[in-house]
């Protein structure tokens, strides 16, 4: 198997490695976008994703399903399978990708060979719980973005086509890089990622130094430059697990969420999914550092990433920069940020009656 | 969880689960404003058919199944999703991304659909008319209440009943008593906002009981077809343009249909009468809230020259005014009683004549329409009013005058760039102006010698478009043209119930153009001559001179000193037309036909105004002749 650069070794980049860590921690959240030109890193960032992912229990079914999931794959519906361990990998899209191969199909080998309707499962199911990468994700065809997206979105594929009927989960985390010189993404496809981090190379001649360094190192004996670095890969892997377990128990307070909630009003963003998105990435971000609630810190360290590549005002507004998005999150802050009233419940018959 | 702050939204959902027959909900918004969380939610309390996306036309209306083929050699049919029952409601995300063959299956289908369009997407025309119920889901802005859905988001602990009553009152609509004015009312809407087809009609209607069963009430009411009207209708296209109409239109439409069907009307007036109406109420209404005196009628009353009917010539005033209080008589049997009028007659203290005071410190709770028919039987000259269509009829046909006229048209080069547009644009202004047993001819000038190319005949279309095919041909003698048309009006014209006018269109610089002094020439001075000749028959003559106006060196021209000499001598009008609004004149009347265009506002300055201007003389020219 080919050995990949270690997770740890890249250097610098921190808000991206936060991103994806975050991500990791809450894969429910959405994807991540790695801005940046050629040469920055994005690629060996993404690849070495899955080395910090914690091992899971999944069946040994060809989509490696959860037990505990509400919707199983056809194979475990009509047998389950025995739990296995699944060290997550990462499965690549690539460019010429079409949708039967994306989506999955039927089956021509058991089609021909042994006269039966069998459906071939595609990348969408191979990536059930694991992690979907999409390299140049501008530059995709459309519908294969779609499709993607509507399933990263939904967890779900429904195959209907070519004589097959199936219904299978399809849960990743994914990941996508881009080169904006090469063309702009769709605000629609742009704003289904979570949290989007721009690469930019590094200028400091000593982090440079190390950088060639450490690759040089790599290329000559990879399995000893892993052994050097795995044990950080290990550690994180170990706290991102960790944070897991604990997310469900961090607090959300009200003064948090109403300071989000000003902030993303103040920028004129396009629906709420920033403010989910920024609250959700807030917790991840509190659990890793093990507190117990999300505080105003937690929200500041996050808000750039989640926020700084979403639509305002149907896409005539420049999209906000970290300075803007930081000074409305302390404007939210002084505003809300001690509130406790989470406002009044709506009711729909003194909605109605209000109309009157 | 719902997002319960889309209230429209949940209601339409809502409604769509009260009684699948509405036709659908459309769901359109920005990402991340609860659209297919609202749709996820409601799948729960519908039977659903999701098409997803990459979804093919042979799985959605089946197809032989290839596996019983193989194994057993039967041929036997797979149902597609679209035949797994067809009282199933299709669900389908991101309705903008299936292809179009896909989404003609779905239509054809005759299912119900619950569907969602992001902000950028589009949705074809045929496609969207097909939803029953369609609204546009808002980012909320309001920091509080956007705090309320992140409370809800996180804590799941909002949640609604309203589905479930909606899912209890599915199979109650048929108890919900109708009366009798209510269908009316819908039909009512739906022609006063000139809604194409009868899907509105429809979907207002069962909309609207739909919601008297959500709310579990007894009888359908306005108010319920006040609050789904704009989902019924605000994604219709309306009237000649198509448009979608707002929601000032429809609460407009809505509340005056109401009244009409409650009246027990049998037809109502068009959009176009009801705009006329509103602008009209609606300057009642500033008139009373203007004054300081508590009985504004007099004030509404004094100036009738002022505001909306300030387009309209004396004749056709006085007209108006004359049906306004033959409509405003026939109501007054059932409007307000005579004890009651009598009482409260005071004088009014600026002329002294007789008014009803009205007695409330609240002025905006005036009802218009009973202080303008209270004024109108007391003698007064009002505007008002929502009159009954056979009134606007008769009204219609006696303010457009019956005329008789020649477009004479010169054959110089210059004319050339307008002929073209020439037919549309007067096509157009005669639809408005003129009665349509209105006859018009042409006469022009070919090879150099005037001749009627058509009598005048009531097929405007037809001479209108041979404008089009003149050929110009350099020499334009404009008096034998004049003579010739007038002689035609005289042969055709024989009553005295036709007005005759002759309308020239030219530069007046006759052709070929005299050496010297232009205006001494002889070719001028035998156009002069025939002016005034003309103008002894009292034919008067419209001169219309398509060449830039505002040019210093044109307005001192011998041509442009002709058309004026001609349009004196004979009590005509010179009217011109700038070179550049001269093509927007063009431009507004193809866009614009429903428009009532003699209500227009001077304003200067503007090219629009311009425009508005020229064609208001023109107007104002053309109904006095």
């Amino acid at each position: 198997m080919r050995i990949t650069f270690p997770f740890s070794a890249v250097v610098g980049q921190e808000e991206a490695k936060l991103a994806l860590i975050l991500s990791a921690i809450d894969p429910g959240m959405g994807g991540v976008l790695l801005t940046g030109q050629k040469g920055t890193g994005k690629s060996t960032l993404v690849r070495a994703t899955p080395e910090i992912l914690p091992s899971i229990e999944v069946t040994d079914c060809s989509y490696h399903c959860l037990q505990s999931e509400a919707l199983l794959c056809p194979q475990c519906r009509e047998n389950p399978g025995t739990p296995v361990m699944l060290i997550p990998g990462l499965i690549n899209v690539p460019l010429g990708a079409d949708e039967n191969r994306l989506l999955g199909t039927l089956k021509m080998d058991t089609l021909l060979r042994e006269g039966r309707v069998e459906f071939e499962p595609g990348l969408l199911a191979l990536a059930n719980n694991q992690v979907l990468y999409i390299d140049e994700v501008n530059l995709l065809p459309d519908n294969i973005a779609d499709n993607i997206l509507d399933c990263a979105a939904s967890g779900v594929n429904s195959v209907e086509k070519d004589n097959v009927s199936v219904t299978h989960p399809a849960k990743f985390i994914l990941l996508g890089t881009m080169n904006p010189e090469e063309g702009r993404l769709r605000p629609q496809i742009l704003d289904r990622f979570a949290m989007s981090v721009p690469i930019e190379t590094i200028d400091e001649p000593e982090k440079r130094i190390e950088i060639v360094k450490r690759v040089l190192a790599f290329a000559e004996s990879p399995s000893e430059f892993c052994e050097i670095f795995s044990k950080h890969d290990i550690k994180l892997q170990n706290s991102i697990s960790l944070a897991r377990s604990k997310l469900s128990d961090i607090d959300l307070p009200v003064g948090m969420l109403g300071t989000v909630a000003a902030a993303m009003a103040e920028l004129g963003l396009d629906g709420q999914r920033a403010d989910i998105v920024t609250l959700r990435a807030a917790r991840a971000f509190a659990a890793f550092k093990g507190e117990r609630s999300v505080t105003f810190d937690c929200l500041k360290k996050v808000a750039p990433v989640c926020v700084s590549h979403r639509t305002r005002e149907g896409g005539l507004k420049s999209a906000p920069d970290r300075e803007e998005i930081l000074n409305v999150l302390a404007n939210g802050y002084s505003a809300y940020g001690k509130s406790k009233s989470a406002g009044k419940p709506w009711n729909w018959r003194e909605c109605l009656e209000d109309n009157r | 969880m719902i997002p319960l702050h889309q209230t429209q939204a949940v209601l339409a959902a809502a409604l769509l689960v009260v009684d699948k027959r509405i036709g659908g909900v459309l769901l359109r918004g920005a990402s991340g404003t609860g659209k297919s969380e609202l749709l996820q939610e409601t799948e729960r309390y519908i039977y659903s058919v999701r098409i997803p996306l990459g979804a093919d036309s042979a799985a959605l209306t089946g197809s032989i199944d290839l596996d019983s083929i193989l194994r057993t050699g039967q041929i036997v049919k797979k149902p597609g999703l679209l035949s797994k029952g067809t009282d199933k409601i299709i669900v389908m995300e991101h309705l903008d991304l299936f292809k179009d063959s896909i989404q003609d299956i779905v239509l054809e289908s005759g299912m119900a659909i619950l569907g969602t369009v992001s902000a950028a997407g589009d949705i074809r025309g045929r496609m969207l008319d097909k939803f029953g119920l369609c609204t546009v889901l808002h980012t909320v802005f309001d920091p509080e209440k956007r705090l309320r859905v992140l409370v809800s988001h996180f804590a799941s602990m909002e949640t609604s009943d309203i589905l479930e009553t909606a899912l209890l009152a599915k199979n109650t609509t048929g108890a919900v008593s109708i009366p009798a004015w209510f269908m009316k009312a819908c039909a009512f809407t739906c022609s006063a906002l000139e809604t194409r087809g009868f899907r509105g009609d429809i979907a207002l209607f069962r909309s609207s009981v739909a919601l008297a069963a959500l709310l579990e009430e007894k009888e359908v009411t306005d108010h319920h077809l006040r609050t789904v009207a704009y989902l019924a209708l605000g994604h219709r296209s309306c009237g000649s343009t198509g448009n979608h109409p707002l929601v000032e239109d429809i609460t407009k439409s809505v509340s005056y249909a109401i009244d009409m069907a409650r009246r027990g009307a049998k037809n109502i007036a068009s959009k176009q009468m009801q705009e006329l109406t509103d602008s009209i109420l609606s300057q009642v209404f500033t008139s009373i809230r203007n004054t300081e005196s508590r009985s504004g009628l007099a004030l509404v009353t004094k100036d009738k020259k002022a505001g909306i009917l300030s387009g309209l010539s004396d004749s056709m005033k006085n007209r108006f005014f004359r049906e306004v209080k033959k409509f405003s008589a026939s109501l007054g049997a059932s409007g307000i009683g005579r004890a009651q009028e009598s009482s409260r007659m005071v004088k009014d203290p600026v002329h002294g004549r007789p008014v009803r005071s009205v007695p409330t410190s609240d002025v905006t709770s005036i009802n218009p329409l009973l202080s303008v028919k209270a004024a109108a039987m007391a003698g007064e000259k009002l505007p008002f009013s929502p009159l009954k269509k056979e009134y606007w009829r008769k009204w219609e046909k006696s303010s457009k005058p019956r005329v008789v006229c020649m477009l004479a048209v010169d054959g110089s080069r210059s004319s050339q760039e307008y002929l073209k547009d020439l037919g549309i644009m007067l096509d157009g202004l005669f639809n408005k102006v003129f009665d349509q047993s209105s006859r018009v001819g042409l006469s022009a000038i070919k090879n150099g010698r005037s001749v009627i190319l058509f009598p005048p005949v009531r097929n405007r279309l037809r001479v209108f478009g041979r404008i089009n095919e003149l050929q110009p041909h350099g020499t334009s003698p404009l008096d034998e043209l004049l003579a010739l048309s007038a002689a035609e009006l005289k042969r055709i014209s024989k009553s005295s119930a036709e007005k005759t006018f002759i309308i020239l269109i030219s530069d007046c610089y006759p052709e070929p153009v005299p050496v010297g002094d232009i205006w001494n020439s002889d070719i001028y001075q035998r156009v002069r001559k025939q002016a005034v000749h003309l103008g002894r028959q009292g034919l008067p003559v419209l001169v219309v001179d398509p060449v830039q106006a505002n040019l210093r060196f044109v307005e001192d021209s011998p041509g442009r000193k002709l058309g004026r000499f001609i349009a004196h001598a004979t009590g005509g009008n010179l009217i011109s037309f700038g070179k550049q609004p001269q093509y927007d004149i063009f431009g507004a009347l193809k866009e614009d036909h429903s428009k009532p265009k003699f209500i227009a506002p001077i304003d200067a300055g503007t090219s629009q105004g311009m425009i508005n201007s020229s064609l208001g003389s023109l107007f104002d020219q053309m109904t006095t002749v």
